[in-house]
């Protein structure tokens, strides 16, 4: 048993992220570039014949410049936003000391922007960035415009404004699509993990069934035996123990199979309030100083649902309710409300945070670990409740009590 | 009195079930740990009733049903801990009743007194 425990698939790191998905994410990239690199050829080229057009040399020849490095990136020698930005404002800084004979703190504060979007670039602070960039745009602009003040040749100061508009542009493209990837990568690694660990937890759950068929199965043809009083209570509490186990392995392969997309409903002709009647039956002996009460309404004869599935999914709630309500009263509902059977399990229980709300219905969460279970009976009623196309809402008063409400769309059997 | 033939290849596995039927029914047990082994015993001993495990090292509980059944005709009760596993239309094909791992001895013997009667 061990050794078929050990052999199971481990999630490990080498299966999380396979290759493909790097190289589709670094072919992406590859891509983005190439395309920034035609708007740069593009955008570039648009300057250069305005400049032609309006006789301004150096600019032609910084818009010549711009230009190879367009074709660079598309030609994928250039790939990274540092390169871009420094070897622009380089170039930018080269023509307007060397070729307009700006001095160099002038030709500085233009490409003051670029520079520091360059250097920040490589670092993290995006925000930043993008900030300098827009200061520097807006500088750029309103410098070009302002009397007295050394001016560029007209069209250069729109140089700056474009690409540093290209470059705030570019930030933003870069900022979603580095979101993008690993939105996309995280997605895949989960469904990965999970599809090891589902593998691996239905192997697991199989070798914990084996041990339990001789513990559960001896147990109980030793409680057929004549034992004493003494004896009797160590049986009872083996078979007790046990079957709490057993209930644990099934919820965790309900789970995994839900989770997976491996259970599918036998549906068939289903009574809603025979059902709920049922669940309150099995949870009623248990019961000490709470009250169950059903109050079910008249409804359609049947709906087209599992009523396995579904009885556990309304038996989730209900164990949940009791486990959480030492006082008071569990209610049972059920009622009509449009095209919607609606099942409403209400205790008078600790209630459930606002803040929390939204956490209870995920697997392994419970909010007061010190309750029986691992926290698995929510998600497995939303799940199954979901399958069936319907849904779980949830309101709750800390201290006064929570309501779960299942909606079912009124399907009738074909 | 009746032959029945438990095929599983874990041993405690196959020692609760002696145990079930020394304490519960009246049937004589004989058990296999795989399929080629089933196969000879259910040749000799013309069992009235296989109980197999889904999960076997040299075949699986399906095929092993489909190839008894060749071998003598009888009843199939399948036994697993994979629940999961089986669909009704497997049962259906190949077996008369299912019961479910961890095994209790009540069920098992209700299942078989009912499938043999």
């Amino acid at each position: 048993m061990w050794q078929k425990l050990f052999d199971a698939p481990w999630p490990d790191a080498e299966n999380l992220l396979p290759m493909p998905v790097q190289e589709q994410a670094a072919e992406k990239i590859r891509g983005y570039w190439r395309a920034r690199g035609w708007q740069l050829v593009l955008g570039e080229a648009v300057i250069w014949i305005a400049a032609t057009y309006q006789g301004v040399p150096s600019a032609k020849g910084y818009g010549l410049l711009a230009l190879l490095i367009g074709v660079a990136y598309v030609l994928g020698f250039l790939r990274a936003p540092f390169t871009w930005l420094m070897g622009s404002s380089t170039l930018f800084l080269l023509q307007a000391i060397v070729v307009e004979g700006i001095g160099p703190v002038t030709a500085l504060t233009f490409i003051m922007p670029y520079t520091f979007a360059g250097m920040l670039l490589s670092g993290r602070k995006r925000v930043v960035v993008q900030s300098w960039c827009m200061v520097g745009f807006w500088v750029s602009l309103i410098y070009g415009v302002l009397p007295g003040v050394p001016q560029l040749a007209p069209p250069n100061h729109l140089i700056i404004s474009y690409d540093i508009l290209l470059a705030v542009f570019t930030f933003q493209t870069l900022r979603f699509l580095n979101h993008l990837t690993v939105a996309i990568n995280s997605a895949y690694v989960t469904e990965e993990i999970r599809g090891q660990s589902q593998h691996f937890l239905a192997r697991v759950s199989h070798e914990l069934r084996t041990p339990l068929n001789s513990v559960l199965g001896f147990a109980k043809l030793l409680g057929h035996r004549e034992l004493g009083e003494r004896e009797r209570r160590y049986v009872d509490q083996i078979i007790e123990e046990g079957e709490q186990l057993n209930r644990l392995v099934s919820d965790l392969l309900d789970s995994s199979h839900l989770s997976t997309g491996n259970m599918t409903l036998r549906l068939e002709a289903c009574d809603i309030n025979t059902l709920c009647q049922a669940v309150a039956e099995e949870h009623r002996p248990a019961l000490k100083d709470v009250r169950l009460n059903t109050e079910l309404a008249p409804m359609p004869p049947s709906i087209n649902a599992d009523p396995i599935r579904l009885r556990q999914a309304v038996g989730n709630l209900v164990s949940n309710a009791v486990k959480y309500t030492s006082q008071g009263e569990i209610t049972l509902r059920t009622y009509q409300r449009g095209q919607l059977i609606m099942i409403d399990v209400r205790d008078t229980g600790i209630g459930i945070p606002a803040t929390q709300q939204a956490l209870v219905f995920l697997p392994f969460v419970q909010l007061d670990d010190r309750r029986a279970g691992v926290g698995l009976g929510l998600d497995i009623a939303l799940r199954i409740v979901r399958l069936h196309g319907g849904d779980i809402r949830l309101h709750s008063v800390p201290n006064e009590g929570s309501t779960f409400t299942i909606e079912l769309p009124l399907t009738p059997h074909p | 009195m009746d032959t029945i033939l438990y095929v599983e290849d874990h041993p405690p596995a196959r020692m609760l079930m002696e145990a079930i039927f020394h304490d519960l029914l009246p049937q004589t047990l004989i058990t296999a740990a795989n399929g080629e082994e089933a196969l000879a015993k259910a040749r000799e001993q013309r069992p009235a009733l296989y109980i197999v495990d889904l999960d076997l090292p040299d075949t699986d509980g399906i095929a092993l049903g489909r190839a008894l059944r060749e071998v003598h005709p009888a009843p199939i009760i399948l036994v697993s801990a994979f629940a999961e596993a089986i669909t009704p239309e497997v049962l259906a094909d190949v077996a008369q009743a299912y019961i479910p791992k961890p095994l209790d001895p009540d069920y098992v013997a209700e299942v078989i007194r009912r499938t043999l009667a």
